[in-house]
């Protein structure tokens, strides 16, 4: 009938599922507290604080929603198979590529709430590093007594603010969402050939490593001056044809640094990491069904 | 054809390979079923002589190694055929932190139940199985007889016409198992088709018209529980006024008509009896 | 017939070829993305083998796993307590470090330098524990090459900013004494937007002090010229260039009719 309805049944499920794991709860709330310490840098100049606000709460969100992504996905199938519920629910009219989907969708839900919330306490620490750091440039104006001394103070409120608002971090935070949902799609469709929860999260940890390297594999794959023997091309022609460039999430540092990242290239990085998700939960999606069950 | 039998399996046969090609194990060999509409039958035989794996083929869950699988009259990996069908799986569990009511809305939601249907059908279910004390509980605070019965209520929750409950009384208080035999012969009563497993082989006599015994995943009896349990041209007298000081007189009048008393008590077989005679002919035949 | 063995290869070509299809589509994709980070001088996470020496293997993993800003930033603080312990090569070497994990990062390649260039020379100058005179004057200026030699790789990673022009311009100025390559470096700087106002006067103050002072006149004049409003820019204090071009009229006898007419300018603060 409607594989919508199924799915979102599936999903909320799992997302109800998730929110009661003692693991990822206790993995969120260390995020949080961590993410709520990001200040301790307080005895630099407001400059390198919001540098290091910024590197530590992106940092943190992103090695946090990974860990969860894989620990999340990596339990999903076995837990299914060892309470059997997967055999109650494949029973009923449903397809096996929407239990999966259903599946990947509450944990999506699961991790996209995470990063809501990290993103909050972190937006809370940078406003409130902000509000600190204005009030003592008030201060500063109100000292202030010759006119270049104002403009100064003045100028320097204004670059506090643009500091600590910087729109460009918003975008920063939907890319390491994009990476923490592309991670959880390929412990997904590791998850549907593994036959133990530890090889879901060992394999996709590589292939996470990989994905950092993958640029450097194509270049020498690609690169005939490279001198590199012929199984060795091969092996870099595999890692470069199968694994995605998580790369294009360096963008992540060129915002937090300040500088100008065109909107143009932004969007390139997000299609491509979104053509890689829909590439990744098609071929999961391709494994399940052959999966015995 | 399928409007007859709801389930056909042809020269089944299920092998799981071992790793490092350390051979294979033989779950089911050949195995031939038909199941008819409206009958309860039973898929009988110790724990691993196959019926699980039976049971996940016909659900699509696994494919066979060999043969065909009907269900409905078509490939069971088909969603659609399997909407007209129920299913309890051996000891189920389901996701702990539901209540029977939220479990059951849930099931419904994956059999296309419509909304304005559901809530009326869970009322209907939950005094189906008498888990009215159970209904807004979760799953994680009830006791093995009544996640069995909530097992029940979600196979059945779509109304399906074929319902397949495997080891439905497994573990079971008798008081329990009692209720499920009863539902079992309500749903019979309702025109429903019945395959149901177990490897407690006395519980099911009532229940089945039909069985099948697996052992080592081959059928090695199948036929109507009245006839296997009959044993040839022997019969039960029922007799007043019996007393034991006259067998003699009794046997006495029996010869003259031909007949010979054999024994004194209850003289039908059991299960067990001839799962365990039927075990020994197939090892004498291979023997 | 759908036995297992058909069914598992199906489902493994599928995946196979939609890999190996998406695998051929992104290759390209992926290198155009490459050649626009290069252009657009997006410093990815390319281990060199400079930062391999530098890196233990552990940390290696963690930065390329997208935490090189959290890495860098640690060890940055650690820089510091090395700073205070006075531990001046350890420092050295481990504020090179963060600047190889992060070299989009002005902050990193300012601070390093300036560390380097100002307050370890002048410790070093001012060694207690070394009389004589000679070594601790040649340690400064080891101190000092090695800000500006920092820097100098720090506009080659961030060339599109004015910060570290400004910066090595600065450290050319005042530790250096080289004026004429101070201006040429004030003068980038001054050409991107958000340069400070001081950073155009920079480049004439070092011409006259480098002696260039024909060149400093002609540069003044062409700033003058270029801004016939006066206005709009805070700090850019006109009535001091106004007096910049004055003085070198002067002194470079320029005759009364070739004289520029300052005599409409404000105060513009």
């Amino acid at each position: 009938m409607n594989p919508l309805a199924r799915i979102a049944a599936i999903a909320r499920n799992t997302l109800l599922e998730a929110l009661r794991q003692r693991v990822l709860n206790v993995i969120l709330v260390f995020g949080l507290v961590v993410l709520a310490g990001a200040n301790l840098f307080s005895e630099f100049s407001f400059d390198d604080q919001f540098k290091f606000i910024k590197d530590y709460c992106l940092g943190v969100m992103s090695l946090i929603g990974v860990i969860m992504a894989i620990v999340a996905v990596a339990q999903l199938l076995p837990a299914e198979m060892e309470a059997r519920t997967i055999f109650t629910i494949l029973s009923k009219p449903v397809r096996r590529w929407e239990f999966l989907m259903g599946k990947y969708l509450g944990v999506v839900a699961m991790l996209l709430l995470t990063l809501l919330l990290m993103t909050a306490v972190s937006a809370a620490v940078l406003f409130a590093q902000e509000h600190s750091l204005v009030s003592d440039a008030r201060e500063g104006l109100a000292r202030a007594r010759d006119p270049q001394a104002i403009e100064a103070a003045k100028a320097s409120i204004a670059k506090i603010a643009a500091a600590a608002r910087d729109p460009w971090l918003l975008a920063a935070v939907v890319l390491v969402s994009l990476k923490v949902l592309l991670v959880a799609a390929i412990a997904l469709a590791i998850s549907t050939i593994a036959t133990s929860m530890m090889f879901t999260v060992v394999v996709t940890s590589l292939i996470y490593i990989a994905g950092h390297l993958e640029s450097t594999a194509r270049a020498v794959w690609l690169d005939p001056a490279q001198p590199a023997g012929p199984a060795a091309k091969v092996f870099l022609a595999i890692v470069s044809i199968l694994i995605p460039d998580l790369g294009v999430f360096n963008l992540i540092d060129e915002i937090v640094l300040g500088n100008t990242v065109t909107i143009v290239y932004l969007l390139k990085a997000m299609a491509y990491a979104g053509g890689c998700l829909t590439v990744v939960l098609l071929v999961a999606c391709a494994l399940f069904e052959s999966r015995e069950l | 054809m399928s409007d007859t039998h709801p389930i056909r399996l042809r020269g089944v046969a299920k092998h799981f390979p071992l790793h490092w090609r350390r051979g294979r194990v033989i779950a089911v060999e050949n195995l031939d079923l038909e199941i008819r509409r409206g009958e309860v039958f039973g898929l009988l035989g110790p724990n691993g002589s196959g019926k699980s794996t039976t049971l996940k083929m016909i659900l699509g869950l696994t494919p066979p190694t060999r043969g065909e699988v009907e269900l409905f009259g078509e490939p069971p990996a088909r969603p659609d055929s399997r909407r007209r069908l129920g299913f309890l799986p051996e000891s189920p569990y389901f996701y702990r932190f539901l209540s029977g009511a939220e479990t059951l809305r849930f099931f419904g939601r994956l059999c296309g139940v419509p909304n304005r249907r559901l809530d009326e059908r869970i009322d209907e279910l939950i005094a189906l199985v008498g888990l009215a004390h159970g209904r807004d509980r979760p799953l994680a605070t009830y006791s093995k007889g009544m996640l069995q019965r909530i097992g029940l209520a979600q196979a059945l929750v779509h109304d399906p016409e074929l319902v397949l409950l495997d080891e439905p009384t497994a573990g079971v208080d008798p008081m329990g198992s009692r209720d499920i035999k009863d539902l079992i012969l309500r749903l019979k009563a309702a025109g429903k088709t019945v395959v149901l497993s177990s490897h407690l082989l006395e519980q099911v006599e009532e229940v089945c018209d039909r069985v099948a015994i697996l052992h080592l995943g081959r059928k090695i009896v199948e036929g109507p529980l009245d006839s296997l349990l009959s044993s040839g041209d022997r019969a039960t007298l029922e007799v007043s006024g019996y007393d034991a000081a006259r067998t003699d007189a009794i046997r006495a009048a029996l010869a003259s008509a031909g007949a010979q008393l054999v024994a004194v008590g209850r003289p039908r077989l059991t299960l067990e009896e001839i799962f365990v005679r039927e075990v020994r002919r197939a090892g004498g035949d291979k023997g | 017939m759908t036995s297992i063995a058909s069914r598992r290869w199906r489902a493994w070509l599928a995946a196979a070829l939609l890999l190996g299809g998406w695998g051929a589509f992104k290759l390209p994709l992926e290198r155009a993305l490459g050649a626009e980070q290069v252009r657009l001088r997006y410093g990815g996470a390319r281990v060199t083998p400079e930062m391999r020496d530098l890196v233990s293997q552990g940390a290696a993993m963690a930065l390329l796993s997208g935490f090189r800003g959290a890495v860098a930033d640690y060890l940055w603080v650690v820089a510091h307590t090395y700073w205070e312990q006075r531990e001046w090569f350890r420092m050295h070497r481990l504020m090179e470090l963060v600047c190889l994990l992060q070299p989009r990062s002005v902050l990193f390649w300012d601070m390093s330098s300036w560390h380097m260039a100002w307050n370890i020379a002048h410790d070093a100058r001012n060694d207690p524990d070394e009389p004589r005179l000679a070594k601790r004057l040649w340690a400064e200026r080891k101190w000092i090459d090695a800000g500006r030699q920092l820097l100098q790789r720090g506009v080659e990673n961030i060339p599109d900013r004015y910060e570290l022009w400004a910066r090595l311009a600065w450290l050319l100025d005042q530790r250096v004494g080289d004026h004429a390559a101070a201006a040429e470096n004030w003068r980038r700087a001054a050409s991107f937007p958000g340069a400070p106002a001081y950073a155009s006067r920079q480049v004439g103050y070092q011409l006259e002090m480098a002696g260039k002072l024909d060149e400093a006149y002609r540069y003044w004049r062409e700033l003058w010229a270029a801004h016939p409003q006066k206005s709009g820019e805070p700090f850019m204090l006109w009535d001091r260039i106004a007096d910049r071009i004055r003085q070198l009229e002067d002194r470079l006898q320029i005759p009364p009719g070739q004289r520029l007419d300052t005599s409409g300018v404000r105060d513009h603060r």
